[in-house]
């Protein structure tokens, strides 16, 4: 059974459409790169696999599980469903609001009311996971455009998320900085997280061979392929390497 | 304590969490949560104004429009005259779509029901008349200018004060702070989203949650309007506003604005013979 099933999902904006029925079908363990041009609805779909927005039509299951309005409404469900689903933001500015970068990458493992040895051994795992361990006396608020990103990042794997849903992570990123995230994401997918990520970058996201997901403007799925097929149609990479 | 190397994963993150359930504390914040979401989801993105005739009112003839109602209304305690009015305006309403109708009703009922409640005190204090004759008066304007909030774009707002030739200022100050505001409403709205997130449990604590919340978000709008201004000045203000050009009435604007000329003109001579 897939982890993320969705059937004639649709999305819609109070004047535009943002997702137009998509079938998708996710499976666990999987890397998974959404692609497509702006406004195509990458993030849009993030969001609701994040369960932050219930979709306008159709469904959409986690782990068997069918994500309502009604699930979404009741705090214990919302809460049970973003402990196995992290996401990390295109502006990470708004995800940064405690006051130190210790504190912001503690702030998750606290609610789950873990020790504070357990936390602290999280905290310090993730900022080196990141390479932020020089930042974690810093003010999220004064950090840097690529710093604020890996903070982040760390924040959000410190809840050991089952998915983690990345929205245009590499932005902002030095290419060395891209290439240690890409690393860093891979490695987590072979310890079995499944990871979904929104990007424009397809000459970085190559390199880490993950399943395209590829949007057209019209906010409908254009293709799903995998880096081996996608390899084997030099007019769609064309295509992608516009974006 | 071993800190692990990069890209060695530490063990716990290789092992599935433990999902935990805990019993909502504090029910009362997160259903004010809820509600705050919407509202600022509402802030952010607001409802697009909808053109309920064929062609496309000029923005200034539309404010024309609103400010000779406003002032009718205001100036008249004759209750034949705001029978009169308020048949003009449901005229203007009829030719809206029913879910139109239904969101101006709820907000309408709403500011209205607001506006009796702060008017209530005088019932005791000078009798009902004058309360029934406040909230008669009150309630249309506040339909006037809900119904000119619902047709009416921002940008057309902008366009009309513009053609009536309101200093640049104003308009640019009404301009920067209204998109300000949405902005600033939106990244509440993210920020709230993004706690959201990480709120796996019940949080600790809850307020001092909020209040970090909202300091955040004045450093925030702080450096935002810093940043702002040194982008306008960079593009060359020196704080006079120079506006384009205002677009030319047609002749259908103007016959939109006849029976309220008529209005005014009946107004004022009826004042002479004194039967408003």
């Amino acid at each position: 059974m897939a982890l993320i099933e969705l059937t004639d999902l649709s999305y819609d904006y109070p004047n535009t459409c943002g997702l137009d029925q998509l079938n998708l079908q996710l499976n666990a363990g999987e890397f998974i790169c959404l692609m497509g041009p702006n406004g195509s609805g990458k993030s849009t779909l993030l969001r609701i696999l994040s369960g932050l927005e219930p979709a306008t039509h159709g469904t959409y299951a986690f782990d068997g599980q069918v994500i309502t309005t009604d699930y979404l409404a009741d705090p214990q469900d919302r809460q049970r469903l973003h402990q196995q689903i992290g996401l990390v933001f295109q502006n990470t500015d708004v995800q940064l609001f405690n006051t130190s970068v210790v504190d912001e990458v503690a702030f998750g493992p606290r609610q789950l009311g873990l020790s504070e040895a357990e936390i602290t051994q999280r905290v310090e795992d993730c900022l080196a996971l990141t390479h932020s361990t020089d930042l974690r006396d810093r003010v999220p608020y004064q950090l840097s455009g690529g710093e604020k990103k890996r903070v982040a990042l760390a924040s959000v794997l410190a809840l050991n998320p089952k998915v983690l849903l990345l929205d245009e992570p590499l932005n902002g990123l030095t290419i060395a900085a891209q290439q240690q995230m890409l690393t860093l994401l891979k490695t987590l997918q072979a310890a079995g997280k499944t990871i979904i990520m929104a990007s424009h970058n397809f000459k970085q996201v190559q390199a880490v061979e993950p399943r395209f997901v590829i949007f057209n403007a019209d906010h409908q799925i254009q293709a799903d392929l995998t880096a081996q097929e996608l390899a084997k149609q030099p007019e769609q990479q064309a295509e992608l390497l516009t974006l | 304590m071993t800190v692990k190397q990069p890209n060695n994963l530490p063990d716990w993150l290789q092992q599935p969490n433990q999902l935990t359930s805990q019993p909502q504390r504090h029910n009362f914040l997160a259903h004010n949560q809820q509600h705050l979401t919407h509202l600022l989801a509402r802030l952010a993105q607001p409802a697009p104004a909808v053109n309920p005739t064929r062609w496309q009112l000029s923005p200034s003839i539309s404010l024309i429009r609103l400010g000779i109602l406003v002032l009718l209304i205001a100036l008249t305690n004759n209750t034949i005259w705001l029978w009169v009015l308020g048949l003009l305006l449901a005229g203007h309403l009829l030719v809206l779509a029913p879910s139109q109708l239904r969101r101006f009703t709820r907000s309408w009922l709403l500011s209205t029901g607001i506006a009796l409640v702060v008017v209530l005190p005088s019932y005791w204090l000078v009798g009902p008349a004058t309360v029934l004759l406040f909230v008669c008066k009150t309630g249309l304007i506040l339909a006037s200018t809900q119904y000119y909030r619902l047709t009416t774009t921002f940008q057309d707002l902008l366009s009309g004060l513009k053609a009536l030739h309101c200093p640049n200022l104003f308009i640019m100050t009404l301009a920067v702070a209204i998109t300000y505001l949405r902005m600033l409403g939106h990244y509440l709205l993210q920020t709230m989203m993004a706690l959201d997130m990480r709120l796996v449990a019940p949080a600790k604590h809850p307020y001092q949650l909020i209040g970090t919340l909202f300091g955040n978000l004045f450093l925030k709008s702080h450096a935002y309007a810093l940043e702002l201004y040194a982008a306008m000045e960079a593009r060359g203000f020196n704080g006079q506003y120079v506006n384009q050009p205002t677009t030319t009435n047609r002749w259908h604007d103007y016959l939109t604005l006849t029976p309220y000329l008529v209005l005014v003109v009946v107004f004022i001579f009826g004042g002479i013979y004194g039967i408003n």
